[in-house]
Formats: structure tokens, C-alpha cells, sequence
């Protein structure tokens, strides 16, 4: 009798896309790695990742110029989160409907003028490139879609 | 995210941190953590205990820093666990903040 070998496995989550949400959703992705007793090193990637995605949406994905109570209400900032596991890829997916932008050509924040010149945030980008394998970015109707790829 | 410190000698203040260094933990250390670094001469922060760091966790460490620089002090990382390590590179947050293994380290860059 052959035996069934799960070899692909996909969740999914909606959250919002306030700052308030990004703990939440880390824990979750935290949570599906430790479930699938991935490394160490493996979970840490994906959880970082996340966070600086979703922090960058919460901080960027509206116009400063919107009003923002009036948007909010009507169009509330939103994220969805997937999470595709194979034998030998886990694919991150973070959908969101703000504003675009496009985080795989986005220029990192550089810290070579020194510690007198820089300003505090917006260093997440250089952390993604490094602890991502792929970074794919498309513009969808709504939104973003950034796709974060780890090779087991 | 739990902080605390300790004062050992030589105008030295070690700031140890412990825990998750995410958005929650970054929003909970900020003001302490902001006080203590302009009220000291010489900061050791000590992350031998931090799990998890990213962008914002980053953020509370540069404003210590420029903090401790515009008080004619100086501010060091110590210890950082090995992803947490990773990060402080990728953003090249070390090239600005030095990263250092112990107290004698840290005395050296403090110019001691």
C-alpha cells in the first residue's frame, strides 16, 4: 500500500495593516515554522522578513497627505499573509493594498556617511535582501505583492 | 523585552536587554532606554539575551548611539547572539556602531 508523502503545504492569513499587527502575525509564521520543526535559522529569516514587510506597509502604504481617518474607514490598510511550504522551498507572501512600492529595487538606506548623518528607520530593506534567497515584487489590482523565497 | 543596568566602574554603564527587540519590544525600552543612554558616559548594551531583532529594535539602538555622540560619549553592542548579528550587518549598522565580545573589548573602543 503506498503511502501518501504530504510534500506541499500552504497557509493563509488576513491581518491589518497597522503597526499594532505586526507582532501577531510574526508569531503566527513563528508558529507554522516550529510546527514543521524548521531550523533555528530558517524561522528567524522568515519572522524578519515579515516584520520589516509589514512594518514597511504600515509606515508607507498610505500617502502622508491622505486624510487618514476618512481612508481608513473606507479603504482600512489591509494584509494578507501566505505562507507555501515544499520539499525545498518555503515561499513568504504579503499582499497588501496601500500605495505602491516596489521593495525588490528600492535603494537601502546607507549608513556610510556615518553615525552623524543617518536617520534612525527605514533599514529594513538591506535585512530582507539578506536573509531572503529571492525577492520578487509585482503590482496587483489593489496593492503590492512582495515574494520572499528561502531554499531549505 | 525586559531592560536593566549596571554600573561597573570607570564611568562604564553596561544596559542589558532581554528578549524580543521587534516593534512591541522597541516601543516598551525606548524612554528608558533613551535616559539612561544620555545620563551615561561610556554604554556597553549588552544583547546577549535578545532573540529577535529587526528594523525598529535598530532604530531605539542608532538613536542611543547618536544620543551617546552628542553627549560626548561613546555606545557599543555587546554580544549579540548570531542572527541578531546578521542583522546589525545586513543593515551595516556595525560599520557605524561598533560590535564588541567582551568588557575588555568594549574598555578599548571606550578608549580606557
Amino acid at each position: 500500500m503506498a503511502t501518501e508523502q504530504r510534500v506541499h503545504s500552504e497557509w493563509r492569513r488576513d491581518f491589518s495593516g497597522a503597526m499594532t499587527a505586526v507582532s501577531g502575525a510574526v508569531g503566527w509564521v513563528e508558529s507554522i515554522a516550529s510546527d514543521l520543526h524548521l531550523p533555528d535559522g530558517q524561522s528567524y529569516a522568515m519572522q524578519v522578513c515579515l516584520e520589516e514587510l509589514m512594518a514597511n506597509v504600515a509606515m508607507h502604504g498610505r500617502s502622508p497627505a491622505a486624510p487618514s481617518a476618512e481612508v481608513e474607514q473606507t479603504d482600512p490598510l489591509k494584509v494578507s499573509v501566505s505562507v507555501n511550504v515544499s520539499s525545498d522551498r518555503i515561499i513568504l507572501t504579503v499582499e497588501d493594498n496601500g500605495r505602491p512600492f516596489d521593495i525588490s529595487t528600492a535603494r537601502p538606506r546607507g549608513v556610510e556617511a556615518g553615525l552623524d548623518s543617518i536617520r534612525p528607520g527605514g533599514l529594513g530593506i538591506g535585512v530582507i535582501r539578506s536573509f531572503a534567497d529571492n525577492l520578487k515584487y509585482s503590482r496587483t489590482e489593489t496593492g503590492n505583492r512582495v515574494t520572499a523565497e528561502f531554499l531549505r | 523585552m525586559e531592560l536593566t543596568t549596571t554600573d561597573i566602574g570607570n564611568d562604564i554603564t553596561k544596559i542589558s536587554l532581554a528578549g524580543r527587540l521587534d516593534i512591541d519590544g522597541a516601543l516598551k525600552i525606548d524612554g528608558p532606554f533613551m535616559d539612561m543612554v544620555k545620563a551615561k558616559k561610556f554604554v556597553a548594551v549588552d544583547l546577549s539575551a535578545v532573540s529577535f531583532l529587526a528594523s525598529l529594535g535598530m532604530r531605539t539602538l542608532v538613536s542611543g548611539a547618536k544620543a551617546s555622540w552628542a553627549n560626548s560619549g561613546k555606545l557599543v553592542l555587546l554580544k549579540p547572539q548570531e542572527n541578531v548579528e546578521k542583522v546589525l550587518r545586513a543593515a551595516a549598522i556595525d560599520t557605524i556602531i561598533p560590535i564588541v565580545r567582551d568588557m575588555s573589548e568594549a574598555e578599548r573602543v571606550f578608549g580606557l
